[in-house]
């Protein structure tokens, strides 16, 4: 892989808040590299620490209770980690940005939705605020608002129309990183159909390469070129959607999509996975998922390092080299 | 699929203990300093109250004049001095401990009584009878609180009862609307529909469902509000309403003590302090109560 | 014929606001056979809420008649309505607000059982709670917890513990799942399949969720915007759509199969506003298909045994 073509080069990222109830240790030594213009599912239930992994990429873990360490955090050849308070004010929103789950909050009520997406054009670019809010207007065009809307207030927009200006802010200043965390869960399905779309356009005009943190793998199957499966802070599975989906490896992965119901077999009952996540203040020993994992062994109480299938398809389960011939129930389906 | 599927025997059962709240709460409360160092000081004040109101006899230690000591300094015989009539006013103030927190105590039970109720039922009911009730309690609250105690004391009299009546009645209108406030968003909570749909009545909801979770803002106002009332008594006292004299009331001290405060500081000095310490502990009281109420807080 | 257990007839209900009428609920008839699932799908807004609630009574119907078991029940008084709730029971969709925070899961579950009279003595309502909780598959160390200290899935097997207590004949479920994680999603889901086989229940199930609507429901009804659009055997809805919207709705769902990609149809704009909406077809204006006849409301009619369609475009072909 080509370095010049990293937006991200994520090396052994640890985040943990130190608590009165304990240690939380939400991210364990997670590796991430996202090449331009592509776009990366990340996936796992609540908890799985997706969140948190975006919030570090943004420097914006709360300190304290937070502690953040990392062996490398760059983006586009910067090193974020290095960067002062006020060079990251900078880069926040003009070379990554973030869209968060809940339109409703995300917007602030008493400016009109045209100040607010020229606020951040202003802030980042050296124009004049007469040209930001021309712009601020074009924007809205681009996310299919008229651009005379921009006068209003975000309650005079319903909440699908909230997520698009949301979209329009955190595109404005054409970022290289774009986080969307679950943007599309507080809407409705055809609305949610309508900003995917949308989403998919935009980030195909702008070269935008996008992490779109999700729990649904049907949405990673309409708009991700690759997928990153998490669970108690680390990601078990990477590849493309179709290492990941047709020739699945980790057994997380597994539960998952058996979890899901399918709308091909609706008789059947699903297959859920045992148990509970675990308590982030008390991971197992070696392998998290081995309380839960059917296929778990002597063997899963090792430290679980990333097992290379592919070039591009990793997994992180240690029965694949310590078990000659170990493969999963899904995976042989589709050798 | 899941494994929990065995029926446990009672006794398995009962093997887990019951958690009380209040345990879980105390635990809370525990945590804060401030509110520990306002616990010890109001249960410090009620040990003084009981036990000055044994030592000391009314008519000798409290009220008899002696006129050779009068307006003496704090001194090793008289910690606090003596008032213009030569009595300790140490013993006054521990004296007088009693009258403060007994009209402080009353006149939040009246309050907490008639103005939950009210708020529980314009809250849980709303319409017109909550409309209804809330426009009671704002005519009363346009009324200075003062000047609706002189009413009431001049309409009743003079005397300990009609003062906590008094105070009490005052602070009606305050419980009232902390209490349809508290039970507004616990009206509209699904596990109260589910409770419909158990087949409760409006009361067992009201007594079962919402007053437990709208007690937390109503037992701070309740701590808050003995603080207001010793305050409102000291006030209506220091006017020459309250508890008449000679009793020791800490208000009517100050009242009686006004004229001597460029040359006898103490005179008013003392009680004041007493005053003021008691309202601050009730008050710390309250806000380590609120913190510690709060169920989503605990771990 | 086959065994209805509840039959709803011409339900309406409107709030009277200061903006004018909404109509919530305008004019719904469905039914429901014994031992039989009926998904009410919709998006938010389109009154599959309100349809649950009024069949429960916590909302009152302006017009219409629910007859459960032949009986009309919008007829019934404080007693009646007491005696209605033992046998239709109502699962909710948030774990976190269906559960008073200050209750121990045991006093959750006593609660119908003693408001009921159901048992008296401690020890026999106690070993009522110890076999419902076994029946939800909730651990008996679980018993005196408070709500605040279980994860959504236990808490929702609390709930269902709850409406079992009474031994109802049919429960509404209002979106159940949708506040879960897919893993435990899957748990509740196949919970409610179990007890429904266990004891012969009879569900509504509401929800936004057609993959889960697909799963677990015999036969879908369609909500947009007070109406039902379109209603039909599971299979039948899934396999032939017919009306514009039920078709935008099932192309909308992200389906995690990255082998069948399928042509999305993507409906332009947002739901009306449902007060004092115009006599038209209520999805005209979003329709692609729209016309001139799509001006008056169309009726729901049979297309095929069994298959209810409201859309002109029925009739023009």
């Amino acid at each position: 892989m080509n370095e010049k073509d990293l937006v991200l080069d994520l090396k052994n990222l640890v985040v943990r808040y130190e608590t009165e109830g304990g240690i939380v240790r939400a991210v364990n030594g997670l590796d991430l590299q996202i090449r331009r213009g592509t776009s990366v599912g990340l996936v796992g239930e609540t908890g799985a620490g997706k969140t948190t992994t975006a919030l570090a990429l943004l420097r914006l873990v709360p300190d304290p209770p937070g502690v953040v360490e990392c062996e490398r955090m760059e983006l586009d050849g910067h090193d974020l980690l290095s960067m002062s308070e006020s060079e990251l004010e900078k880069i926040r929103g003009k070379d990554i940005s973030m869209i968060f789950q809940d339109p409703m909050t995300a917007l602030n009520p008493v400016f009109t939705v045209g100040e607010q997406i020229a606020e951040s054009i202003y802030l980042h670019e050296d124009v004049s605020y007469a040209e930001a809010q021309k712009r601020a207007a074009e924007m809205l065009e681009m996310v299919g608002i008229p651009g005379e809307r921009a006068a209003e207030y975000p309650f005079q927009f319903s909440g699908g129309m909230k997520q698009r200006v949301v979209i329009a802010i955190a595109l404005a200043c054409r970022p290289k990183l774009l986080i969307a965390d679950e943007p599309t869960t507080a809407l409705d399905v055809t609305i949610q159909a309508q900003v995917l779309d949308l989403m998919q356009n935009l980030r195909r005009q702008y070269q935008t390469s996008l992490i779109m943190i999700t729990h649904d793998l049907g949405i990673v199957a309409e708009i991700c070129d690759e997928v990153a499966v998490m669970y108690a802070g680390n990601i078990v599975e990477k590849g493309t959607l179709e290492d990941v989906f047709l020739r699945t490896k980790h057994p997380y992965t597994e539960g998952l999509f058996n979890s899901i119901p399918y709308i091909k077999d609706r008789r059947a009952m699903l297959t859920p996975i045992y148990g509970l996540p675990p308590d982030p203040t008390r991971l197992p020993e070696g392998c998290a998922f081995r309380p839960r994992c059917p296929y778990a062994g002597d063997d899963c109480t090792q430290p679980q390092t990333a097992h290379r299938i592919s070039d591009t398809h990793y997994v992180r389960c240690s029965a694949y080299y310590s078990r000659p011939g170990f493969h999963i129930k899904r995976g042989a389906d589709n050798p | 699929m899941a494994t929990e599927q065995r029926k446990y025997s009672l006794d398995e059962i009962r093997a887990y203990k019951k958690r009380s709240l209040a345990a879980e709460v105390w635990r809370n409360y525990k945590k804060s300093p401030s509110a520990m160092v306002g616990l010890f000081v109001v249960l410090l004040l009620i040990i003084v109250a009981i036990i000055a109101q044994f030592t000391f006899d009314y008519s000798k230690d409290i009220v008899q004049q002696n006129v050779r000591n009068r307006l003496q300094p704090p001194s090793a015989n008289h910690p606090f001095g003596t008032d213009q009539y030569g009595r300790d006013i140490f013993i006054r103030v521990l004296y007088g401990a009693k009258y403060s927190l007994s009209v402080g105590i009353v006149s939040v039970a009246i309050s907490c009584a008639v103005g939950s109720t009210l708020g529980l039922i314009a809250g849980y009911f709303g319409g017109a009878v909550e409309n209804l009730i809330l426009r009671f309690c704002e005519i009363f609250m346009g009324i200075p609180s003062v000047l609706l105690g002189i009413a009431i004391m001049a309409a009743f009299g003079q005397s300990l009862w009609v003062l906590m009546l008094a105070t009490g009645l005052v602070y009606v209108p305050m419980f009232a609307r902390t209490a349809r406030a508290a039970v507004l968003p616990v009206r509209d909570q699904e596990y109260i529909e589910a409770a419909h749909v158990c087949g409760l009545n409006d009361f067992q909801i009201i007594f079962g469902h919402v007053l437990p979770n709208s007690m937390a803002p109503i037992i701070v106002q309740v701590t808050m509000g003995v603080a207001n009332g010793i305050l409102t008594a000291s006030h209506l006292s220091f006017l020459g309403l309250g508890v008449p004299v000679p009793a020791p009331e800490w208000g009517a001290m100050l009242s009686s003590g006004r004229e001597f405060i460029r040359d006898y500081p103490y005179l008013t000095f003392f009680p004041g302090l007493a005053i003021m310490i008691t309202v601050l502990a009730f008050n710390l009281v309250g806000d380590g109560l609120r913190d510690a109420l709060d169920p989503r807080l605990k771990q | 014929m086959s065994d209805i257990i509840l039959e709803v007839d011409d339900l309406v209900k409107h709030f009277k606001t200061r903006r004018g009428t909404v109509r919530a609920v305008d004019g719904i008839d469905f039914s429901v056979e014994r031992g039989k699932t009926l998904g009410l799908v919709g998006e938010s807004g389109c009154g599959k809420t309100t349809v649950g609630r009024t069949i429960l009574r916590l909302i009152e119907p302006t017009s219409g008649r629910i007859l459960f078991e032949g009986r009309d029940i919008t007829k019934l008084h404080k007693s009646g309505l007491r005696s209605y709730r033992r046998e239709m029971q109502l699962i909710f969709q948030d774990p976190y607000s269906s559960l008073d925070p200050r209750k121990t899961v045991s006093q959750i579950i006593s609660e119908p059982i003693i408001a009921n009279k159901l048992f008296r003595s401690k020890r026999e309502v106690d070993d009522r709670v110890a076999e419902l909780m076994a029946t939800v598959g909730l651990a008996g160390r679980l018993f005196n917890s408070y709500p605040h200290e279980l994860d959504g899935g236990r808490r929702q097997r609390v709930g269902i513990a709850r409406a079992l207590a009474v031994e109802p004949k049919f429960i509404v479920c209002d979106e159940p799942v949708s506040a879960l994680d897919v893993s435990i999603q899957a748990q509740i889901l196949n919970l409610l399949k179990e007890l429904q086989m266990l004891f012969g229940l009879s569900y509504i199930f509401i929800t936004h969720d057609l993959s889960v609507v697909h799963h677990i429901s015999d036969e879908v009804a369609v909500m947009y915007l007070g109406k039902i659009v379109e209603k039909a055997p599971t299979e039948e809805l899934f396999e032939n759509p017919l009306h514009p919207y039920t078709k935008a709705l099932l192309s909308a769902i992200p389906i995690p199969d990255i082998r069948h990609k399928r042509e999305r149809i993507l409906i332009r704009g947002e739901v009306a506003s449902p007060i004092d909406p115009p006599p038209e077809c209520r999805f005209a204006r979003r329709c692609d298909h729209a016309f001139d006849a799509c001006k008056e409301h169309p009726e729901l009619r049979e297309v095929s045994p069994g298959h209810l369609v409201a859309c002109h475009l029925m009739d023009s072909q």
